[in-house]
């Protein structure tokens, strides 16, 4: 016997442009594997709520495919709405209902039968561990406990993929890690295909089994968080020292496990190395034959901003403060989606 | 199955509407103290300007104003029910309705039918309320049904044309202006705090085509009788038995018009 892995969700060519000029999301070909964790990762205004709003049916593309679930996006809305569950970006609550009504009232649109939803209900209110909370009004729920509550009602359907846009958008960290949890379990336990949204690089790195880094409503790369950053080359060494650092770099070049080696203007060394928890020794006995007297030795490893770098030619982080483009179309685009 | 589905999106939905109405105690407080001061303030007041059976019947202005205030309550409530929609898309529940397997013409008639079951009963309320105050109103079992059946019509015709509205409208003050816009005139020209056939005779015209002011006449006529209805002025008919069954059927021709141009609308509605 074997298994044939599945893809849930395939996109082909996903692309759509708002207001005839705008392009949210353009190009976008994937393929999400049955089970899988999946991260989108990219700036404000990239393009990933619009791509989640498609593939949750909410907006129509204006052209490209997407199958999700088996069924076509544009043909067959409902059969996909009836497999998906998802998580908005803003709280989407009853603030007038209890946690345990928001539940409900989810199941009842869903067609879940009374008996069985109240038993999934108990049982994911434990989950999460709103169990003595669940007869508050939503309104005294803290941000937090909020988005709890979501993510627990997005599965009272048992769908098959969870849709998360931004899970932890404005959480504090302690919070975070607790949903990231959550969101293991539930894809662990119980089979959930997860796609997710997210700027955070440490999300995505904690999260996904593999990401797409998307900029500009193009996908620039995918693959699981260690592929991307081994396709840097290596993590870096950087050596402050004195002495006579000629003669280093020439024992340094010849060896296997180096990959790089630059001489920086304050006579430091910077090697690009594989491995470099095994490397690490050997630099330090080399450099001690080579008589090049090092100071202080620091080891960067690189991590998804640097492949973000790599890609696209800018950083992730100072996004919100430079990029006034992105974050302009960011909400142009949530703008037009309402229509 | 399709019939199914309506129900999973169109009960919950009606529902909800019902709930958060009662938990929402400032509309609850304000829905008894408004018409009270109608009633007591401007009805009783009017009574000692104008004397008793100031327009011909022997009906005093507390009676006469009694059904206007029911109109008047029926009027806004159901307007600015569509707010409710206006509320959801921009921080609420709407999403959520957007992208279950539900039909969408359950979000404005789910919607819709809360509303006019609210209005309804904001209705009867001013009813009790104004017996309590002292208008002489005359009910009987037989009366009230198609009393109850006009109020619904007219919520649910003033609810579709507000949903329609906040499907296309940005912002909150721009729903408010519209609104302000639409209820202001209709509620002046409908006859409620004064006989149309007082008005100007341009505005007579433009009130025989209001909906308002035929629900208003309907009221008048089985509350009170058949000489404060003025169906002659409505239809041109002596008859009011006439005038009362176009003024039934113009009410459900604009029930169900501008329902279906909120279905319509929310077809539609992507985000």
């Amino acid at each position: 016997m074997f298994t044939l892995v599945e893809d849930i969700i395939v996109t082909e060519k996903l692309t759509k442009v708002f207001n005839e000029t705008i392009k949210a999301v353009d190009h976008v070909d994937m393929q999400i594997r049955k089970g899988e964790i999946f991260g989108f990762l990219g700036p404000n205004g990239a393009g990933k709520t619009t791509t989640i709003n498609c593939l949750t049916t909410l907006l129509k593309p204006t052209s490209g495919k997407a199958i999700v679930s088996g069924f076509d996006v544009v043909k067959n809305p409902d059969a996909v709405r009836q497999r998906i569950g998802i998580v908005f970006q803003d709280s989407v609550l009853e603030d007038r209902y209890t946690g345990y009504e928001n539940m409900i009232l989810h199941a009842r649109l869903w067609g879940v039968k009374k008996e069985v939803a109240e038993e999934r209900i108990k049982e994911l209110l434990e989950l999460v561990r709103l169990t003595d909370r669940a007869k508050d009004l939503v309104r005294t729920y803290s941000g937090g406990m909020r988005r709890r509550l979501e993510i627990a009602r997005g599965l009272v359907t048992r769908p098959e993929i969870l849709f998360l846009d931004e899970p932890t958008l404005g959480l504090d960290p302690t919070t975070r890690h607790h949903i990231w949890e959550y969101i293991k379990l539930i894809n662990r336990e119980q089979g959930i295909t997860v796609f997710l949204t997210t700027h955070y690089l440490d999300e995505a790195e904690h999260l996904c089994e593999r990401l797409s880094i998307i900029d500009y409503g193009q996908i620039v790369t995918t693959g699981s968080p260690s592929e991307l950053i081994n396709s840097l080359g290596g993590d870096v060494v950087e050596i402050i020292g004195e002495g006579d650092v000629g003669l280093a770099v020439s024992t340094f070049k010849p060896e296997s496990y180096v990959k790089n080696v630059i001489v920086r203007q304050d006579n430091g060394l910077e090697l690009t190395i594989e491995e470099s928890e095994k490397s690490l020794p050997k630099i330090i006995r080399t450099l001690q034959e080579t008589g090049y007297n090092a100071l202080s030795i620091s080891l960067k490893k690189p991590s998804l901003d640097d492949v973000f770098i790599a890609c696209t030619g800018r950083g992730l982080r100072d996004e919100e403060a430079s990029d006034f483009e992105g974050v302009k179309k960011h909400f142009v685009m949530k703008k037009l989606s309402r229509r | 199955m399709v019939f199914e589905r309506f129900l999973n999106g169109f009960l919950p939905i009606y529902k909800r509407i019902l709930r958060i109405s009662i938990r929402r105690k400032s509309i609850i407080i304000s829905m008894i103290v408004q018409p009270i001061l109608w009633m007591v303030v401007l009805g009783k007041t009017f009574d000692n300007i104008l004397g008793g059976g100031p327009f011909g019947g022997d009906y005093d202005y507390l009676t006469f104003l009694a059904c206007g205030v029911i109109t008047m309550t029926v009027l806004f409530s159901s307007l600015f029910g569509g707010m409710t929609l206006l509320f959801d898309r921009e921080f609420g529940m709407m999403k959520e309705f957007l992208v279950a397997p539900i039909p969408r013409s359950t979000i404005p008639l789910g919607n819709g039918a809360g509303i006019a079951t609210r209005s309804l009963f904001q209705a009867i309320l001013v009813l009790l309320l104004a017996l309590v105050i002292g208008a002489k109103l005359e009910l009987s079992f037989y009366k009230i049904f198609p009393l109850f059946f006009a109020i619904i019509l007219v919520s649910l015709g003033l609810f579709g044309l507000t949903a329609a509205i906040a499907t296309r409208i940005e912002s909150f003050e721009g729903f408010q202006g519209v609104m302000q816009l639409t209820a202001m005139p209709l509620f002046f020209v409908s006859g409620a705090i004064y006989p149309v056939e007082f008005l100007p005779s341009g505005l007579q015209d433009f009130a025989k085509y209001s909906p308002i002011t035929h629900v208003s006449s309907i009221i008048r006529y089985y509350l009170i009788g058949e000489e404060a209805a003025h169906f002659n002025i409505l239809w041109g008919s002596s008859h009011a038995n006439i005038g009362l069954f176009l003024s039934f059927v113009y009410l459900g021709i604009f029930a169900i018009t501008l329902l279906s141009l909120a279905c319509w609308a929310f077809k539609k509605q992507t985000l």
